[in-house]
C-alpha cells in the first residue's frame, strides 16, 4: 500500500433514489420506488429504505408493489436530477480537493492531501463532507483510507468511516465477500470452499487461485493484499452548473413556476456556495407543453449566488414575455464566476465589500431592471444625449493629492430624457415664447446659438444631425437648455440647469 | 513626552490620518471642496446623517449635490445616485474632475414598467436606497427625488436614518421642497440670487480667454425687449440658507457662484461644442 497517502470516497448508494429525495425532500422518509418505465408494468428499479421495510423489492413491478404496499410512491427515473445530484456530489468534493476522480455517479474520491491542517483529523473531516453534502442535498456516505478501494469499502460499510493507517488488514478480513464481490456465482463456488470472508483469502498462492478461481478472485486477494494499482484519475471541474426538475403535469401560471424555480435556484447557489463561486450568467431552458424549448438568458447586473436577486431577475424575464405554452420542465444553467477579491486599506475610504456589492447589484438589477443599474458614461457620439451603461466595477480606492478647495461650483444640467418637443415662438428670428407640455413661459434672457453638428460621415443622405443650442431663462424661473434641429425646424428641451 | 505629541500632530496634517476620536462618525463630514461650502456647512454635510437640498428649479441643489459627488468621487469614495427623474448627466460629473467609475447609479422605475410586482413610485426608490445603505462602504448616497412633492413617511425616513447611521455613508436627499422633517439632520434652502450672462470674469476668476469675441457688455441679465440679447450663459449666484442643522447652528446664509463658463480655456472645446457664425448673434 502507498504509506501516508491518503484518500477519501462520497457514496452514494442508489443515485436516483437519493436525486429524488433531493429534488422532492418530502419524499425522505417516505415509502417509495423508482420505476424503470411508465405504466403499472414497469419494473421498479431502486426502493427507498422506507419501501423495503414494508415488504417491497426492487424488480417488482408497480401493480406488484401497489399490491403489496397501496400508499407506495412511485416516481419515474429522472435523468436530469439524477445528472445534477452527481454534479452536485462532484461539487462538494472539488470544495475540499483539486484531486477528484468521479468512478462513477454517485462515487468519488478525493485526495485528502494536506487537508489535515484545514480540519484536523480526519473523523472531523468525515464529518465536514458529510456535512457539506447534505447542504446540497444528497447525504452519501463518507469512507477514508489510505487506497481507493478500501475507501470505497469504508463507505459502503457506514454513514462515516476512517481506516486508520495500517488497519486496512483489519478492516478487510472481516467484510463478507457479498460485500466485495458482484459475482454471485464465483461467490457460491468461494462458499463452497468455506471462504465467506475476505481475509479467508489471505493465505491462499495467488497464482493457485487465479488458476482456478479466474482474475475475479485474484484481485480480490491483490485488493488484500495492497497490491492494486489505486492512482486516481482526476477529472476536470465542472465549467457550468445545472440543475432541472421535469414536472408531472403543465403549469400554467407563473406562480406557481416562481415555486419550482425558487427550488432549483436553491440547490444552484448552494453548490456555487460550496465551491465558492457566484452566478455570472443564468440560462432558462422551459419544456413547453407544446414540445418547443423557450430558451432565455438571463443579464445579471454582478455575479451572486443569493437566490432571492436570482429568482427577482428570473421571475422579471418570464414576466415581460411569458411562454407560449404551459411549462413540463425547467432547467436552469449558471456560469460560474469568481467573486472579487479586493483588501482595504486603513488609510483609504472603505468601499463596499465585493461579495456584498454583487449580491446588492443583483438585487437592484432585480428591483429596477438591468438596464437601469450601472455606470452611466457618455458615449463617444457628438450628440449630448448618449450614454452607455457599463457594469458597476469601482477601481480600488488610492491616495488621491487633496486639491485646494476651489472657489466657484460647478452648474450642472438635469437632462431630459427623452427630450421634450416644445414650440418655440420667434420674433424678428429670435425666440421670445416656449410651450409645451407642462410649460409656457416667456423667455426672458438667452444665451447662444451654440451649433452642434455630427454623424454627417455616417449618414450622408440625411447630413447627420446639425443643432443649435439655446440657454434660456423663461418667466417661470427655470433656465433651460433647448436646442433648434436644423433638419426638421423643430425645438426639443433637453435639460434643466440645476 | 511633549515632542511625540508634537509629532502626532505633525502626522494628523497628512491626508488620510487621524485622530481616533476623529473616526467617530456623528463628527466626520463629507466636504465638497468649494470653499464657501465647506466654511458654511462647517467642514462638509455630516456622514451617517440624512441632509437635504431643496431648492426651485435652477436654484442651484443639483450642482451642490454634483459638488459633493464630484469631491467624493475624486477622494476615491463610491457614491450611489438613486435618479428616480432619470436626470443625472454624466458629462457633468467629468466636466467637474469627478470619477464617473466610482459612482452607481440607479434609476428605479417610475411607474409599473416592470410588472405588477413594482407599482408604487417612491415604493422602489426607497428600497434601492436600503440596500444601498444596507450594503456599506458607500460614502455618499444621493437620492434624487426631485418629482416628489410630499414628505415622505415618517416611518419611511426612520428607516433611512437608522440604516445612514449604521453604514455611516452621508445621504443627500434632493428636492423641490423638505421632504424628510425631523429625520433630515441638515436642511439646506436653496435659492437663485442672480444670473450671469456675457462676463468674462467674476471675481477675479476668467471665465472666457477671449472676451473680445463677445457681443455686449455683460454683468447682468439682459432682456429680449430691451433689444441686447445676450450670447453667452456664465452662471449663477446661488444663496444659501440652513434652515435646520442638528449639529451646529442654522439659519446661516451664504452666497457662492455655480458657473457654466469654463475655468480653463481648453474646457469648452472639450464639451464638443462650437460657436455658431456670429451672424446669428
Amino acid at each position: 500500500m502507498l504509506s501516508g497517502r491518503r484518500i477519501a470516497c462520497l457514496l452514494v448508494k442508489s443515485l436516483p433514489l437519493a436525486a429524488h429525495s433531493r429534488a422532492t425532500p418530502e419524499l425522505r422518509e417516505a415509502a417509495f420506488a423508482v420505476s424503470l418505465g411508465t405504466g403499472t408494468r414497469a419494473p421498479l428499479g431502486f426502493v427507498a429504505p422506507a419501501a423495503a421495510r414494508m415488504g417491497i423489492v426492487a424488480g417488482m413491478t408497480v401493480a406488484q408493489g401497489r399490491a403489496v404496499l397501496p400508499d407506495l410512491i412511485v416516481v419515474p427515473r429522472a435523468p436530469t436530477l439524477e445528472q445534477a445530484a452527481a454534479a452536485a456530489l462532484f461539487d462538494v468534493a472539488t470544495s475540499f480537493s483539486p484531486l477528484i476522480e468521479v468512478a462513477e455517479p454517485g462515487k468519488i474520491f478525493l485526495d485528502l492531501a494536506g487537508l489535515a491542517t484545514l480540519y484536523g483529523p480526519e473523523q472531523a473531516l468525515a464529518l465536514e463532507l458529510a456535512h457539506r453534502a447534505r447542504k446540497v442535498g444528497v447525504a452519501p456516505t463518507v469512507g477514508i483510507a489510505a487506497s481507493k478501494s478500501v475507501a470505497a469499502l469504508a463507505a459502503a460499510c457506514g454513514p462515516l468511516r476512517v481506516i486508520d493507517p495500517g488497519r486496512e488488514a483489519e478492516f478487510l478480513d472481516w467484510l463478507p465477500l457479498e460485500m466485495v464481490l458482484a459475482n454471485p456465482e464465483l461467490e457460491a463456488r468461494l462458499e463452497r470452499l468455506g471462504i465467506r470472508r475476505l481475509g479467508d483469502l489471505r493465505h491462499l498462492d495467488a497464482a493457485e487461485l487465479g488458476g482456478r478461481m479466474g482474475p475475479e478472485a485474484l484481485s480480490l486477494l491483490h485488493l488484500l493484499r495492497g497490491d492494486r494499482d489505486d492512482a486516481l484519475i482526476c477529472a476536470p471541474a465542472a465549467e457550468e452548473f445545472i440543475e432541472g426538475m421535469d414536472l408531472e403535469y403543465g403549469l400554467e401560471g407563473l406562480e406557481p413556476l416562481g415555486f419550482i424555480l425558487r427550488t432549483l435556484l436553491e440547490r444552484l447557489c448552494a453548490r456555487l456556495r460550496i465551491r465558492g463561486l457566484s452566478a455570472g450568467a443564468l440560462r432558462l431552458s422551459l419544456a413547453l407543453a407544446d414540445h418547443r424549448r423557450d430558451e432565455r438568458q438571463i443579464a445579471l447586473a454582478a455575479p451572486t449566488h443569493e437566490v432571492r436577486p436570482l429568482l427577482g431577475l428570473l421571475l422579471l424575464a418570464l414576466e415581460k414575455q411569458p411562454p407560449l405554452a404551459a411549462i413540463e420542465g425547467a432547467i436552469l444553467t449558471a456560469q460560474p464566476s469568481h467573486p472579487r477579491p479586493a483588501q482595504n486599506d486603513l488609510f483609504l475610504p472603505p468601499t463596499p465589500a465585493p461579495e456584498r456589492l454583487q449580491t446588492t447589484l443583483a438585487r437592484l438589477a432585480a428591483l429596477c431592471g438591468p438596464d437601469r443599474v450601472g455606470t452611466l458614461l457618455p458615449a463617444n457620439s457628438y450628440r449630448p444625449e448618449a450614454l452607455e451603461r457599463h457594469p458597476f466595477a469601482p477601481p480600488p480606492p488610492s491616495p488621491q493629492p487633496s486639491a485646494p478647495a476651489a472657489e466657484f461650483n460647478r452648474m450642472v444640467i438635469r437632462a431630459l430624457r427623452p427630450a421634450h418637443e416644445v414650440e418655440v415662438l420667434c420674433a424678428r428670428g429670435l425666440p421670445e415664447f416656449v410651450r409645451g407640455e407642462g410649460i409656457s413661459a416667456r423667455v426672458v434672457a438667452m444665451a447662444g446659438p451654440w451649433r452642434r453638428q455630427g454623424e454627417w460621415w455616417d449618414r450622408p443622405a440625411t447630413g447627420g444631425f446639425a443643432r443649435d443650442y439655446y440657454e434660456m431663462v423663461l418667466s417661470d424661473g427655470a433656465i433651460y437648455r433647448l436646442y433648434h434641429d436644423l433638419a426638421t425646424s423643430r425645438w426639443f428641451m433637453d435639460g434643466i440647469y440645476d | 513626552m511633549a515632542a511625540p505629541l508634537a509629532q502626532l500632530s505633525d502626522i494628523s496634517s497628512i491626508a488620510g490620518v487621524f485622530r481616533g476620536r476623529e473616526l467617530t462618525r456623528k463628527q466626520r463630514r463629507l466636504g465638497a471642496a468649494i470653499a464657501p461650502i465647506d466654511r458654511w456647512l462647517e467642514g462638509g454635510i455630516p456622514r451617517g446623517r440624512i441632509s437635504e437640498f431643496t431648492g426651485g428649479p435652477s436654484s442651484g441643489k443639483s450642482s451642490l449635490g454634483a459638488s459633493f459627488i464630484i469631491a467624493a468621487s475624486r477622494a476615491g469614495e463610491t457614491v450611489a445616485i438613486i435618479d428616480l427623474p432619470n436626470a443625472f448627466d454624466p458629462a457633468s460629473i467629468i466636466a467637474g474632475g469627478g470619477d464617473p467609475r466610482r459612482i452607481l447609479w440607479v434609476n428605479p422605475p417610475i411607474c409599473a414598467q416592470v410588472g405588477p410586482r413594482s407599482p408604487s413610485i417612491l415604493k422602489n426608490c426607497l428600497k434601492a436606497a436600503e440596500l444601498l445603505l444596507a450594503a456599506g462602504g458607500f460614502g455618499l448616497i444621493v437620492l434624487d427625488l426631485d418629482l416628489r412633492r410630499a414628505p415622505l413617511p415618517s416611518s419611511a425616513g426612520m428607516r433611512l436614518a437608522r440604516l445612514a447611521e449604521r453604514a455611516g455613508s452621508a445621504l443627500v436627499v434632493l428636492a423641490r421642497r423638505p421632504l424628510c422633517g425631523t429625520f433630515a439632520a441638515l436642511s439646506l434652502e436653496l435659492s437663485r440670487a442672480q444670473t450671469f450672462f456675457n462676463r468674462d470674469h467674476i471675481k477675479g476668476q476668467v471665465l472666457w480667454p477671449s472676451p473680445n469675441h463677445l457681443p455686449g457688455p455683460g454683468g447682468r441679465i439682459r432682456t429680449i425687449t430691451a433689444g441686447i440679447r445676450p450670447a453667452l450663459f456664465n452662471g449663477i449666484e446661488v444663496a444659501g440658507l440652513i434652515s435646520r442643522n442638528k449639529l451646529g447652528p442654522s439659519a446661516r446664509t451664504v452666497q457662492w457662484h455655480c458657473l457654466t463658463a469654463p475655468m480653463e480655456p481648453s474646457a469648452r472645446r472639450e464639451d464638443g461644442l462650437s460657436r455658431a457664425p456670429a451672424s446669428r448673434a
